[in-house]
């Protein structure tokens, strides 16, 4: 296993931090309940949960379409 | 009364379960469950720990720079000092003394009073325990042997990761947009504890968690006194931000977009349109 310099360390400690402020940001403008849990997560276990993350906004935004095609209909079909 | 309580169960609820986790914490640390662990972490995941550094002296407490490891672990040894110094018991104390004057114009004098006796309370019994509680020999390593740090015996809970997570709750509560950094310098503050050899991982869960316990209880007890005052006439019609309705403005649940990591100052709406939200600011 390849050992690090303490500078190299804290360079990727720096990367860690910020990827999980930003997680944690996103989620937080998003309105998510659970934005501390995802810039932790984030941080403990970022190969895990950054694409974890990823899906579940991803998810979220298609779910959000989908409510937003059925809500159109709706209302067309009332015009009618 | 039942009702003035309802608001708050979750919160209570919450409370013994941090309350109770942090119980089952002390009494693995106390019956040495989880000494491979704090061993492990002694021995591998400590660069910036001196095994022969038999005590901490008050004065490297209060100057933690005066003591910095030279060579190739002194950056790390900056940058842990530099993390972890505002968790120190002056510099945290201070801070929160400021803080509570914020939280008193915000929120009303007896939060504030509330916020104090919370932070007094666990820094108590972080030296109770401190005082009280030995743990089974944990050993690092110095010169290529294993040497017993006797520091360790007795640095259950972490007084830093208490102080921390506690200053970092109270200034995200107060300043919302600082929740990215303070949620990052937490982050860093544990990590920075581990590495820089001041804290076992279980002295580090036990600061956390016993931080995490006063404050949903500081919480549930501002939703307790809200549902009272809700139930209460007398205080039925008096604006937000005024006098002691100013406690309704309480660390509320996740509800709304500036509270999505649990904790928000915005006063919930209430069924008077004339309610300001002077105090949510």
């Amino acid at each position: 296993m390849t050992q690090l310099s303490t500078p190299e360390f804290l360079i990727l400690l720096a990367v860690w931090t910020t990827a999980s402020m930003a997680v944690f940001r996103h989620a937080e403008r998003r309105g998510d309940r659970h934005a501390t849990a995802w810039g932790v997560g984030t941080f403990l276990a970022l190969g895990i949960a950054l694409p974890l993350y990823l899906f579940h906004v991803a998810r979220e935004k298609r779910r959000a379409r989908e409510r937003a095609g059925l809500d159109g209909d709706s209302h067309g079909a009332g015009h009618q | 009364m039942s009702d003035a309580l309802a608001p708050a169960r979750p919160r209570v609820v919450a409370v013994l379960a941090a309350g109770a986790t942090f119980l089952l914490l002390t009494g693995l640390v106390w019956a040495g469950a989880l000494s491979r662990l704090d061993n492990f972490a002694a021995a591998h995941l400590m660069p910036g720990l001196d095994a022969t550094h038999t005590s901490t002296s008050l004065l490297r407490s209060i100057l933690p720079w005066r003591d910095l490891p030279s060579g190739a672990d002194r950056p790390l040894g900056l940058a842990a000092e530099a993390i972890t110094f505002p968790a120190g018991a002056l510099l945290s104390s201070l801070a929160l003394l400021l803080l509570a004057a914020v939280v008193a114009r915000r929120l009303g004098r007896r939060a504030a009073l509330l916020a104090l006796v919370a932070f007094a309370l666990g820094n108590l019994l972080e030296l109770l325990l401190k005082a009280t509680l030995d743990r089974p020999a944990v050993y690092g390593i110095a010169h290529e042997r294993r040497i017993r740090v006797p520091p360790f015996d007795s640095s259950y809970p972490s007084g830093h990761a208490l102080r921390g997570v506690f200053l970092a709750t109270v200034l995200a509560m107060l300043w919302p947009r600082l929740r990215p950094l303070l949620l990052a310098w937490c982050l860093l503050l544990v990590v920075m504890l581990e590495l820089g050899g001041f804290h076992t991982p279980s002295d580090i869960g036990g600061g956390v968690l016993l931080s995490a316990t006063l404050l949903l209880a500081l919480g549930a007890l501002l939703a307790w006194r809200r549902g009272v005052e809700d139930e209460d006439p007398a205080h039925r019609g008096v604006p937000a931000g005024t006098g002691s309705r100013r406690a309704a403005a309480v660390v509320s649940p996740a509800s709304g977009p500036d509270s999505s990591s649990g904790w928000s100052l915005t006063p919930r709406r209430r069924s008077s349109p004339g309610a300001s939200a002077r105090s949510g600011g």
